[in-house]
């Protein structure tokens, strides 16, 4: 399940409905400006059910690139954002209720939508698997955030409907 | 909601296509997650997009060009082969693209739809025509007909001018599959008169007399 290659990662993550950055771009700024705006805005501290510590740092610094704050307006992590995308993924949505899950799985076309057998949580907990291993091995990740220092990780792993 | 360019309400004859779209000016609402109308340009993320999003998204108007899809004997429905549901029964499988008419159509309609909004002021108006090859990822109204078609003969047709199946009697076929021609707008009410001329069959016709109700 692990050797999928960096740009299938990238590709499937992205057809589940949420960009996640390149690794190129997101390796060096997940800032101590993005942490202490958690903090200056007082943000409530995220439970997180489903990803792990390691896994919120990521997503949290990849919605803080994709919608940053600025001086009017808070950004995705100030909203809360990765909690969204956490309760999702721990739920009905995440353990692919509504989608069709019997193989044989093929490439398909780009019109044909999403082909992976992965559930959304089998396919975040991959694809982030594969992208943090990767960042360790080259360029060390950014530092945790205020709010994943904050966070108590309860994993719930494997989803309620196992892997095939 | 404009219906000069639908059907044959126009002079078609230089476009090379038959029928049309309606032009509305139809907001369905502000979906958060689905409606953030950027300008051509607009950077797909980070604060440019942001910013561009909170600008645009209370003044923007959506113009709908909806327009009719034509059948060809390369879209059609059949049994999947290989992929089954929950009771072991193949799936439908879709095999659809666009025939050259309807990219022509929509190429036309959505050209008078920009005309449209240039003329109600819009300082930024962009139009997306219809385009090959047609995709699932993205919402193209939902209205699909076809597949069990109504006709006079057997050899070409699934069901009777009753939706009544040729090959079984005591089967009826009730919905837009009876037609494969979607012809500009939503096919609903369509569908309700055809099962209103089903049942009366069936009430008037088949229950005194069940068997085929009509001879070929």
């Amino acid at each position: 399940m692990t050797d999928l290659s960096r740009r299938a990662v990238i590709k499937a993550t992205g057809a589940a409905g949420v960009s996640i950055l390149p690794v190129g771009l997101a390796g060096h700024e997940a800032t101590a400006q993005e942490a202490a705006t958690v903090g200056a805005r007082g943000a409530q501290p995220t439970t997180y059910l489903f990803f792990n510590p390691e896994e919120a740092a990521f997503v949290e610094a990849a919605v803080a690139r994709l919608i940053p704050a600025d001086d009017k307006w808070p950004g995705a992590l100030e909203v809360g954002v990765p909690n969204y995308i956490d309760k999702q993924l721990n739920g009905a949505w995440g353990a692919g209720e509504r989608l069709y899950r019997s193989g044989p799985w093929q490439a398909g076309t780009s019109s044909q939508g999403y082909q992976l057998p992965f559930t959304p949580a089998e396919l975040y907990r991959t694809a982030l698997g594969a992208i943090n291993a990767e960042l360790k091995a080259k360029t060390p990740f950014a530092p945790r955030s205020s709010m994943t220092r904050m966070s108590t990780s309860i994993r719930s792993w494997p989803p309620a409907r196992a892997v095939r | 909601m404009i219906d000069e360019f639908s059907g044959d309400n126009f002079d078609h004859g230089p476009h090379k296509f038959i029928g049309g779209a309606y032009v509305g000016a139809i907001m369905t609402n502000g979906r958060p997650i689905e409606f953030h109308p950027t300008p051509p340009g607009t950077p797909a993320w980070g604060l440019g997009w942001k910013q561009a999003v909170a600008r645009h998204y209370n003044h923007t108007v959506v113009l709908t060009v909806h327009g009719s899809s034509h059948p060809t004997r390369a879209n059609y429905l059949d049994l999947d082969p290989t992929y089954k549901d929950a009771w072991g029964l193949p799936l439908l499988r879709m095999t659809f693209d666009f025939p050259d008419n309807d990219i022509r159509m929509s190429s036309y309609v959505t050209e008078k739809a920009v005309a449209i909004g240039r003329a109600m002021g819009g300082k930024t108006v962009a139009g997306a025509p219809r385009q090959r090859p047609y995709t699932t990822m993205v919402y193209q109204t939902t209205h699909n007909t076809g597949g069990a078609v109504m006709g006079d003969d057997p050899k070409t047709s699934v069901v009777n001018r009753y939706l009544q199946s040729w090959d079984v009697p005591n089967v009826f076929v009730v919905g837009a599959s009876a037609f494969a021609h979607n012809a500009t707008y939503n096919p609903t009410d369509t569908v309700g008169a055809l099962t209103y001329w089903a049942l009366d069959a069936i009430k008037n016709q088949y229950l005194k007399s069940p068997g085929p109700m009509v001879r070929t």
